[in-house]
């Protein structure tokens, strides 16, 4: 019973222990401890802790609060940057499809494509004013994503409007298609590929999320005002 | 009545005591029990508020003392509780 005694008044602040601690103590002695003296010495140290503005529960709270709000400020000083993707079936597939959507990426993807689509959409246009145009074509291409799946691939673009991000999808989905249409006439190898839109591009905001950040910047804060009130703890003349 | 910080004046109201004994002076003629942290957390706030000082001791029981401010204090409120308890005594005996 004693050890419980003495953890239950560790629960007092530190400054109170030093104070009245040692008299509790030979009160709880010349008592009798039982478990409602547990209980009630329990409740009072966390009375103490919470009525007292230098307990380090308030500076762990305050650190766990204060990066929660760095994580939400995080998330709103950071521009959003979306994903737009296109999924594309295709039937009657090739014997080589990696080599095929190579092929076609090249034709549908060339430098007069991109270039029109730059301009039409007005991609990049705070870039473009310091930028030469093969530098933007290559950002273009970096935000470009051509991926196999097991039922054809998928067609994504990465851009900080939402709108436009979702139109150079449906545009390159339309020049994808357009190609395979043309090496299809031509009789180019693996041609007999049909392709079909399997619906709408799905639009995605990449990165943490608000919920994400917080929690993150919550725990951080935790961690970090624990260690600071260990190491108060420890700096305090005893 | 079961205000600690109020039994706690009333207790050294009739001298000096350490914790224990005014844990056995106040359950003797306010029939509470006051637990051991429930007692030093009163001690705590009216030692803060100057009502009560502790007095120097070779051994861990040190004995406090009632201030003048604290037998004013202690006036002060059995006064505001006069009325109501002459008013309720007397519409007890009427009813």
């Amino acid at each position: 019973m004693n050890w419980i005694i003495r953890l239950a008044m560790r629960l007092y602040p530190s400054w109170w222990r030093r104070r009245y601690g040692d008299e509790l103590a030979a009160l709880v002695e010349d008592s009798g401890p039982t478990w409602w003296t547990v209980l009630d010495i329990g409740k009072q140290g966390l009375a103490m802790q919470i009525r007292d503005y230098r307990s380090p529960l308030y500076l762990v709270l305050g650190c766990a609060l204060l990066g929660a709000g760095v994580g939400a400020s995080v998330f709103a000083a950071t521009p959003p940057r979306w994903t737009s993707a296109s999924s594309i079936e295709v039937q009657s597939r090739s014997e080589s499809p990696e080599a095929r959507l190579r092929a076609l990426a090249s034709q549908a993807l060339s430098d007069d494509n991109l270039g029109r689509l730059v301009e039409r959409l007005s991609l990049y246009r705070t870039d473009q004013n310091g930028q030469a145009p093969i530098d933007v074509l290559r950002r273009f291409r970096d935000d470009v994503s051509l991926t196999l799946t097991p039922v054809g691939f998928d067609v994504s673009f990465r851009h900080l409007d939402e709108a436009k991000a979702r139109q150079v999808v449906e545009n390159l989905t339309s020049l994808i298609i357009d190609a395979n249409l043309r090496a299809a006439q031509a009789g180019a190898a693996g041609s007999g590929e049909r392709y079909r839109v399997a619906g709408p591009p799905r639009q995605e905001r990449d990165g943490p999320n608000v919920t994400t950040l917080m929690a993150f910047g919550l725990g951080a804060g935790l961690l970090v005002g624990l260690m600071v009130a260990v190491w108060r703890r420890r700096a305090q003349p005893r | 009545m079961k205000d600690p910080t109020l039994l706690l004046l009333a207790s050294l109201a009739d001298g000096d005591k350490h914790g224990y004994a005014m844990m056995v002076d106040i359950r003797e003629f306010a029939a509470v029990d006051l637990g051991p942290g429930t007692l030093y957390g009163a001690i705590t706030r009216l030692e803060r508020r100057g009502f009560i000082k502790g007095l120097p001791s070779s051994d861990r029981r040190r004995p406090y003392r009632l201030t003048a401010a604290g037998r004013a204090h202690l006036e002060e409120q059995i006064a505001a509780l006069e009325p109501l308890v002459r008013i309720s005594a007397r519409r007890l005996r009427r009813a």
